[in-house]
């Protein structure tokens, strides 16, 4: 046990300690930074989980099963078509925006050479991702409702679609970036193509990215109300054919929240907590389906 | 300035089928791509405004290794790069010259810079393994060079692998990822990588200066063994590597060729006082 023999103090003078640091306010301001941050971080999540919280209650208080079997003009009322047109209408926006918002970024990423119009490229698709969204219902609005002279299905969607294609162009490109220029070159190198390179290398490397990108942007649409207020306009039908008016949950929940009635109002609270619940769902779905495997 | 033309025993096995489609068909130039891998003539390369490579003239010999040394930024890489055009991928670089691998000018027009690549295999300074599986980094130049079925793909992953000297290490692990393996273990795959799609020429840019003495021991020997085959080309930093795996070796110095021949000659009785200077290790 006692090899190591420890020499004693020399009698009368304090012990001391030679790794005493000559700056110790060095460690007190790294101290505060750390605090600072997990300070910061604990306000955001107490946000997060009050809103959670007040939805979970009131949404579950008030929660049937009429709610998800029954449409809002039958007793008991419910909001059924209301969550699978909201579904549906994410979908198709998806189906356009998606492709488009990732071939956008991949030639931003991959192709695009510098000069003007790259530069105005990525301008445009930075002004659109923060142009207010009920812009963007209104070119859909001109672009599909005013030919068609009435409000529809698809007229949604599209709104919803141009929402998406900045968020997933952006993600997409920085995405594509992060992938180490040696991978380019071990796979140039092999003599693959740009495209071989881009779809055997580059775009599984990223895949991860793009799709939290691609998330991010589906669960930002799911939630949106005001470009499906003069597109999509609402229906209170079981009709899903995207050429006429379209149920969506947001547009339920807008106009219950702002009704007189108590039975309206309750809905609508339950109406959110569905609508966080499909996007907490689909979020988990995704994240489950691409995470990395060992 | 050009290395002795040396007896050389393989001769024929590798004459390039785009030697006489591109080549000026001359008789002269079909004997000599016998004899030369590579033939450069007035190379100059540019980056931008800087002058990389000046007025190179060389020939590299058939199956055998060459060894390209000099100090840091002398454009030994640069050379190496232009072999198998990988400069294409850098912006504001020009190369200017010719350089004909077995017989075609690989600068030429008709030149299939994927086709060329396939031939002439890379190894990097640093391990670059794809985020994939041991057996899809080695499948994947096979893949995508047209080659399907699955039992083609073994194989020719096996022989790979065996080439490079991992089979007996990752044989139990093929499907595991190729990021778990060391660094040596990835420097080898990649090399297994390089040579899975049957090149005629291999292209090393410093393979073991992130490796381990005991690795670069490894690599060395593979390269040893390689060159029976294939002929390689190697960039290197470390003179005792030259010495250890090259037939002939060049020296550049800013940018320019000052000495190729014999690996012998050149570091023991070298024509000139700068590679003497080099070797000997009086500056770099």
């Amino acid at each position: 046990m006692s090899d190591i023999t420890v020499s004693p103090a020399p009698a009368g003078s304090p012990p001391v300690n030679p790794f005493q640091g000559r700056r110790p306010g060095r460690r007190w301001i790294s101290r505060a930074f750390a605090g600072l941050s997990i300070l910061a971080t604990l306000m955001a999540l107490a946000v997060l989980f009050v809103v959670l919280w007040y939805i979970g209650g009131r949404g579950i208080e008030y929660m049937t099963t009429a709610f998800f079997t029954n449409l809002p003009l039958q007793t008991p009322e419910g909001m059924r078509n209301c969550i699978i047109g909201t579904v549906i209408l994410v979908m198709l926006s998806s189906v356009l925006g998606v492709p488009l918002g990732m071939l956008c970024g991949i030639y931003l990423a991959e192709y695009a050479r510098k000069g003007w119009f790259t530069y105005a490229a990525r301008l445009v698709i930075d002004l659109l991702a923060g142009t207010p969204t009920i812009l963007l219902g209104v070119i859909a609005w001109q672009l599909v409702v005013v030919p068609m002279h009435h409000q529809s299905g698809w007229s949604g969607a599209l709104a919803l679609a141009f929402i998406m294609v900045p968020i997933i162009a952006r993600a997409t490109e920085e995405m594509l970036r992060l992938v180490p220029h040696a991978h380019r070159e071990a796979s140039a190198g092999l003599g693959a193509s740009h495209a071989q390179t881009l779809f055997r290398v580059i775009l599984p490397a990223a895949k991860a990215g793009i799709s939290t990108g691609i998330m991010l942007a589906i669960a930002r649409v799911a939630g949106e109300t005001a470009p499906l207020l003069f597109t999509a306009l609402g229906n209170d039908q079981a009709v899903y054919d995207p050429n006429q008016p379209y149920p969506s949950l947001t547009l339920k929940i807008w106009q219950y929240s702002q009704s007189a009635e108590a039975s309206w109002r309750h809905q609508a609270w339950t109406g959110v907590l569905a609508l966080v619940s499909l996007v907490l769902i689909f979020t988990a779905a995704v994240r489950f389906t691409v995470r990395e495997k060992k | 300035m050009t290395p002795p033309v040396t007896a050389d025993n393989h001769v024929s096995g590798h004459r390039s089928a785009s030697a006489s489609a591109a080549g000026s068909g001359s008789m002269s130039v079909e004997t000599r791509a016998a004899r030369h891998a590579i033939e450069i003539q007035g190379l100059n390369v540019h980056y931008g405004k800087g002058h990389a490579v000046h007025d190179l003239n060389l020939n590299i010999t058939h199956g055998e290794v060459t060894a390209f040394i000099g100090p840091s930024g002398c454009g030994k890489s640069t050379i190496l790069r232009c072999f198998n055009r990988m400069n294409d991928l850098v912006s504001g670089c020009q190369v200017r010259g010719s350089i004909k691998i077995h017989g075609a000018n690989i600068y030429d027009r008709r030149t299939n810079v994927m086709e060329l690549r396939r031939r002439t295999g890379m190894v990097f300074q640093k391990p670059n393994p794809f985020p994939k599986s041991i057996f899809d980094n080695v499948a994947y130049p096979l893949r995508i060079h047209g080659i399907r079925g699955k039992a083609v793909i073994k194989e020719r992953v096996e022989k790979s692998l065996r080439s490079a000297g991992l089979w007996d290490e990752v044989k139990d692990r093929l499907n595991t990822s190729a990021l778990s393996l060391s660094g040596g273990q990835q420097q080898r795959l990649c090399i297994a990588r390089a040579i899975a799609a049957e090149p005629d020429v291999l292209l090393m840019d410093e393979p073991c200066s992130a490796l381990d003495p005991i690795a670069t021991k490894t690599v060395e020997k593979l390269i040893n063994d390689l060159s029976k085959t294939i002929t390689i080309v190697i960039v290197t930093h470390n003179m005792h590597q030259a010495v250890r795996v090259a037939h002939q070796t060049a020296f550049f110095y800013m940018g320019r060729l000052v000495e190729a021949g014999p690996t012998d000659k050149l570091f023991h009785k070298p024509d000139h006082q700068q590679t003497l200077a080099y070797v000997t290790g009086q500056f770099g």
